[in-house]
């Protein structure tokens, strides 16, 4: 009976190990470099999206978008899952618009399997 | 005996190009070892270079590079060469967020080369040997549109380059010789007004030539260097990604040489290299070829 309490004891301090690993905490530094905040970009221009996500840990990939705010339009979005601590993105957008309008380019970044995220963003002005 | 007239000559006859992910898009077409033979030849080469590009220290995108050429070289007389490429080539850049494929028809190069000095021994075999060479790359590829971030993943520069070579080979004993080759690239503008900075090389590959089989192994063992000028818009050079840098590579080659055919296997890997201040790295560069012998006519 010892025995089997003991086994069960290694069992559980086992199976919570690997459940704290799992959830343990994590973050991310992300620096958006490109478009800087309140930058301002002439229609038919093409964007940058440029930046970088280093993580405390190994994270569980991003997404990146860019939203006209001034129509809620959705211009671009681009994410990948793959799990790496640091990632570097560069990405390019033609805009065109009808009016002066906002836009926000947001990286969300995925810290762990449990979901949680952080989010940067940063908006800049289209003059058309 | 007629292997021992080519004795001592490693050859990579048609050498990889210099890359285009940073620049070099040079045309750096050697003319390689078989300079002192009187052969034509026909063939074809693959080969595939990677690059990986940085941003802040971090990996940001992956690029590789696949090239099919069709190759040629004409004997016109003992002392005149002719080589002759046209490449296709398909360029992937893959980055987290998406992926490119650029593809076509590269840039064509043509070399003429000028024997000056060929001294055999009684047995035939070469024991010195030198030519200098001229060449063009001719911009008939499919280049970016002026205003395309991914320039350098195109098949062609849209621009023409001058390049002039010289070779020296020079027999150290039996089975061993000694290589040298220098080749400066002058390149002109595009019609957007952009053009790639001049490129200059110099290599040096210890060859060892040995009978195997019904043919002979020829391998090349070696060190390259390369040295990039910046880039330059409407004649100002660029301050930033302008493609300036250099590389040391160490190079292998393996050859096989029966009557009738050439087998080529050519691999370049950086030692030391710096481009754009290392925001961008060759990776290995392999290339594999074979060339059908045309036995040079007894008028020549």
């Amino acid at each position: 009976m010892k025995k089997t309490n003991y086994y069960l004891f290694v069992a559980l301090t086992i199976g919570l190990g690997l459940i704290s690993a799992c959830n343990k905490q994590n973050d991310a530094t992300i620096t958006i470099e490109e478009p800087v905040i309140n930058d301002t970009i002439f229609n038919l221009d093409t964007l940058h999206m440029e930046g970088t996500i280093i993580g405390g840990s190994k994270l569980h990939g991003y997404t990146l978008t860019l939203t006209n705010l001034s129509t809620n339009e959705l211009i671009y979005t681009g994410s990948t899952s793959n799990k790496k601590k640091e990632y570097a993105f560069h990405e390019h957008q033609e805009v065109s618009v009808l009016d002066t309008s906002i836009l926000e380019v947001k990286v969300t970044v995925n810290l762990n399997r449990s979901g949680k995220m952080a989010t940067k963003s940063v908006t800049c002005v289209v003059i058309p | 005996m007629k292997y021992t007239l080519i004795f001592g000559l490693a050859l990579w006859a048609f050498p990889s190009k210099s890359c285009d992910i940073c620049g070099g898009v040079s045309g750096n077409a050697s003319i390689g070892l078989f300079a002192s033979t009187q052969f034509h030849m026909v063939g074809i080469k693959s080969n595939i270079r990677t690059y990986r590009s940085y941003l802040s220290g971090i990996i940001h995108s992956h690029e590789r590079v696949y090239q099919q050429e069709l190759t040629g070289r004409w004997q016109l007389t003992p002392r005149w060469q002719l080589f002759a490429t046209i490449p296709f080539q398909i360029g992937v850049q893959k980055r987290d967020l998406g992926r490119e494929v650029i593809s076509g028809l590269g840039d064509p190069s043509l070399i003429v080369n000028h024997v000056f000095l060929h001294h055999k021994d009684s047995s035939g075999s070469t024991k010195h040997f030198l030519s200098a060479g001229i060449g063009i790359k001719t911009p008939l590829g499919r280049m970016a549109p002026a205003t395309s971030l991914i320039r350098n993943l195109y098949p062609g520069t849209g621009a023409w380059n001058i390049s002039g070579l010289l070779t020296h080979t020079m027999r150290l004993n039996g089975h061993f010789s000694i290589q040298q080759e220098g080749i400066v690239t002058y390149k002109l503008a595009d019609k957007n007004g952009f053009r790639y900075g001049n490129t200059y090389s110099i290599a040096s590959t210890l060859i060892r030539n040995n009978k195997l089989g019904m043919g002979r192994m020829i391998v090349g063992l070696g060190l390259k260097a390369e040295f990039f000028e910046p880039s330059a818009e409407l004649g100002v050079p660029m301050s930033v990604n302008n493609n300036q840098g250099y590389d040391f590579s160490g190079q292998i080659s393996l050859n096989y040489l029966t009557n009738r055919w050439l087998w080529s296997c050519h691999l370049m890997q950086p030692i030391l290299q710096n481009f754009n201040n290392g925001s961008m790295k060759q990776g290995s560069n392999v290339s594999l070829s074979v060339s059908y012998l045309i036995k040079k006519s007894k008028t020549n």
